[in-house]
C-alpha cells in the first residue's frame, strides 16, 4: 500500500539550520470585524485518568488519549504518605520493553557473565600473576606497584595559568 | 510537490500553526431559531436562579458559623481567660497534612487507609 | 469583626474576666471524615451540565489529527480506520436535511465525534500473534499497565450492608463521629478537670481545648487515628447554666476508631442521619456547623 503511493509522500528530511523558517508571504492575518470574534475552542477528548491507588478522575484533554494510567503519583509516593507502611510502589522500570526483555532472558545473561568470568580467570592464570579464584579483584591482577590513573583531562586552573604566563 | 518545496523546519512551523489557528477548523456559527433561543434563555435563567439559591444558603451558613465562633470566643474569655489565651495562640509551625486527599470521581480500590502507625514524634 | 474576635489575649483581660469559676468546661470533638469522592450532582445539575457539554462539543474546532498523528505512521492508520470521514458533498445526491459542509474530514454543521485507538486491544493482538498461552495472558492482565480502565463503583460494600460504623460508607458525603456511652448518642465530649482550682494556676496546668479533645479521643478511640486539628479556636459553644461545651473541629485522615472499652459504641453518620440520632434541640443548635456535602 505504501509502495503504490508517490515518492513525494515519503519523508523528505532536508537538513536545515535551526530557526531556518520561510513562511510564504501569502499568509496574511485576516482582519476580524467588530462583533465577529469567536473564542478558540480546541477539540477536547473526555479522558479517564487512573491514579496509582485505583481511583479515577474524569478530565478533558486536547491530546488524543482517552485513558491515562499513572504509575507513580501522590497516592503511592512515600513522600506524600509519611504514615503508611503498606505502600507497594510500582516499579516504573518494570513496564518498559527493555526490562521486559531482560526479565525474559535473564538466564542467558547469567550464562554470559559466567563465561566472561571464566575467560578472565584463564587470562589471569596465563599471566602468572595469581592462581586465585574468580573472586579476586582487579587491583590484585595488576600487580604490586599500581597507581590509579586519573580519569578525564586536567582541569583549567586560572592561577597556575597566570603564573605560567609571568614566567 | 508542496512537501518538497519547503524545508523541514518550515513545514514543522506550518504544521504547528495549522493546529493553533482557527482557519478551516472552526465549525459553523450556531444559529438558533427563536424557539431554541427562548429555550436556551430559560435554561440559563433557571441555572442562575438555582445558583443564587445555593450561594444564599452557603452565605447564611458561613455567617452562622462565624457568629458561633465569635460567640464561643467571647464566652471563653468570660469563663476562662487562660483557655482563651491558649485558644488564641498563633499556630506558627502548623502544616497542612500531607495525607489529606482531594476527592476523585471514582473511589480507590481500597477506599480507606486503615493501617496507620503513629510516628515516634507524637507524644 | 474578625480582629475583635481573635484579638490576642492581654493582661487586662485576665483581671476583668473572672466570672465563671464554678462552671465546668468541656470540649466536644466534631470529628469528620471528608468525602473521598466528588459530590453527587442533582438531577437538574446533571441535565444542565449535559446541555452545556453538548453545546461545547458543537462549538469545538476540528481535531487536528495531522498534528498528533504523522502521515504514514501506524498510529495514523489506526486512527483513520476508526474514524471514516463523513459523506462528502456529492452533487449527484440529494440531501433533504441540507448539504454537508466537509472541511478536514468534519462536517462543519455538527459536532465531531472521534474514536481513539485503544492500548489494550493492540496488546491482546500482539499476544495472539506471539502465540502465548491463555493462562499467561490472564496473569499478565492484572499487572498489565495498558489494560482498560474500569472505575470502581461509587457505592461500596459498607453502603450495601448498611454498616453505619464503617468509614467506607457514603464516600461522597462528610461523615461525623458520634458515640454512645450511657444509652444516649452524643458527640464525643471530654471534661476539663483542673479549671475549678481557680485563676492562680499557671498556664501549664490548664489543658488547651484542642489538646483536651485530642487526649480524650485517643483515650476512647485508641491510638491508631491519624487526625488533623483544624484550629485551636473553638467553633461553637453549647451553653447551659453551669456547663460550657466548646466545639473543636478536626478531620480523620487515616486509621480507624477502635473503642477502648466495651461500653462505647460509635457510628459514622452524615448530616441528615445525625438529626435522627441526636436530640432535636441540640441538633438544631449545631446544624450550621455540619456540611451539606
Amino acid at each position: 500500500m505504501f509502495r503504490s503511493t508517490s515518492p513525494l509522500l515519503t519523508f523528505s528530511r532536508s537538513i536545515s539550520m535551526k530557526g531556518d523558517v520561510h513562511l510564504s508571504n501569502r499568509r496574511v492575518m485576516r482582519k476580524i470585524k467588530v462583533g465577529k470574534a469567536r473564542p478558540a475552542i480546541f477539540h477536547q477528548f473526555d479522558t479517564l485518568i487512573e491514579l496509582s491507588d485505583g481511583s479515577v478522575i474524569k478530565r478533558t484533554s486536547q491530546a488524543p488519549k482517552d485513558e491515562i494510567r499513572m504509575i507513580n503519583d501522590q497516592r503511592s509516593s512515600s513522600l506524600w504518605n509519611p504514615n503508611r507502611s503498606d505502600l507497594v510502589s510500582m516499579d516504573a522500570a518494570a513496564a518498559d520493553r527493555v526490562n521486559k526483555f531482560k526479565q525474559r532472558f535473564a538466564s542467558f545473561d547469567k550464562f554470559e557473565t559466567a563465561q566472561d568470568k571464566r575467560i578472565k580467570s584463564v587470562q589471569a592464570e596465563e599471566a602468572g600473576e595469581s592462581k586465585a579464584s574468580e573472586s579476586d579483584d582487579y587491583m590484585d591482577l595488576m600487580g604490586s606497584n599500581v597507581q590509579e590513573v586519573q580519569k578525564g583531562g586536567k582541569l583549567f586552573n586560572k592561577k597556575l595559568d597566570k603564573q605560567k604566563r609571568k614566567k | 510537490m508542496r512537501i518538497n518545496s519547503v524545508n523541514a523546519s518550515t513545514q514543522r512551523v506550518v504544521n504547528q500553526l495549522s493546529a493553533l489557528s482557527a482557519s478551516k477548523k472552526q465549525p459553523k456559527l450556531l444559529n438558533l431559531c427563536k424557539e431554541d433561543l427562548i429555550k436556551h434563555k430559560t435554561i440559563t435563567n433557571a441555572w442562575n436562579v438555582y445558583q443564587r439559591k445555593v450561594n444564599e444558603k452557603r452565605h447564611i451558613q458561613l455567617n452562622a458559623q462565624y457568629k458561633s465562633i465569635h460567640e464561643a470566643m467571647e464566652d471563653l474569655k468570660q469563663t476562662s481567660p487562660q483557655l482563651y489565651a491558649l485558644a488564641n495562640k498563633p499556630e506558627k509551625k502548623k502544616k497542612f497534612p500531607l495525607d489529606m486527599r482531594m476527592p476523585t470521581d471514582y473511589p480507590p480500590t481500597k477506599p480507606w487507609v486503615y493501617n496507620y502507625e503513629p510516628s515516634q514524634k507524637r507524644k | 469583626m474578625w480582629k475583635s474576635g481573635l484579638r490576642k489575649y492581654s493582661a487586662a483581660a485576665s483581671s476583668t474576666a473572672s466570672a465563671g469559676n464554678s462552671t465546668s468546661i468541656s470540649s466536644t470533638l466534631l470529628l469528620t471524615r471528608n468525602p473521598v469522592i466528588t459530590a453527587d450532582v442533582s438531577k437538574f445539575e446533571a441535565q444542565y451540565y449535559k446541555y452545556q457539554n453538548e453545546l461545547w462539543k458543537r462549538l469545538m474546532w476540528t481535531f487536528p489529527s495531522w498534528f498528533y498523528y504523522r502521515k504514514g505512521t501506524i498510529s495514523e492508520q489506526a486512527f483513520r480506520e476508526l474514524n471514516p470521514g463523513p459523506v462528502f458533498n456529492n452533487p449527484n445526491i440529494e440531501f433533504p436535511r441540507g448539504r454537508p459542509v466537509v472541511v478536514h474530514q468534519r462536517d462543519r454543521r455538527f459536532k465531531q465525534e472521534l474514536k481513539l485507538p485503544k492500548t489494550y486491544k493492540e496488546v491482546s493482538q500482539e499476544k495472539k500473534e506471539g502465540g502465548e498461552t491463555a493462562a499467561e495472558e490472564e496473569g499478565a492482565k492484572e499487572d498489565n499497565l495498558s489494560r482498560q480502565i474500569v472505575p470502581n463503583s461509587r457505592i461500596t460494600k459498607a453502603d450495601e450492608s448498611k454498616d453505619l460504623a464503617s468509614l467506607e460508607r457514603q464516600l461522597s458525603r462528610t461523615l461525623y463521629l458520634i458515640i454512645q456511652e450511657n444509652s444516649k448518642w452524643t458527640l464525643p465530649t471530654f471534661k476539663e478537670e483542673q479549671v475549678a482550682q481557680g485563676d492562680d494556676t499557671k498556664d501549664s496546668s490548664v489543658t488547651p481545648l484542642h489538646t483536651l479533645a485530642e487526649q480524650g479521643l485517643y483515650k476512647i478511640g485508641g491510638n491508631s487515628i491519624n487526625y488533623f486539628n483544624v484550629s485551636n479556636t473553638p467553633c461553637h459553644v453549647h451553653k447551659s447554666e453551669s456547663t460550657r461545651e466548646y466545639f473543636i473541629k478536626s478531620h480523620i485522615l487515616s486509621g480507624r476508631f477502635v473503642p477502648q472499652s466495651e461500653s462505647i459504641k460509635f457510628l459514622w453518620l452524615t448530616k441528615e442521619e445525625l438529626g435522627e440520632y441526636l436530640e432535636k434541640d441540640y441538633y438544631k443548635e449545631i446544624e450550621h456547623l455540619l456540611s451539606d456535602i
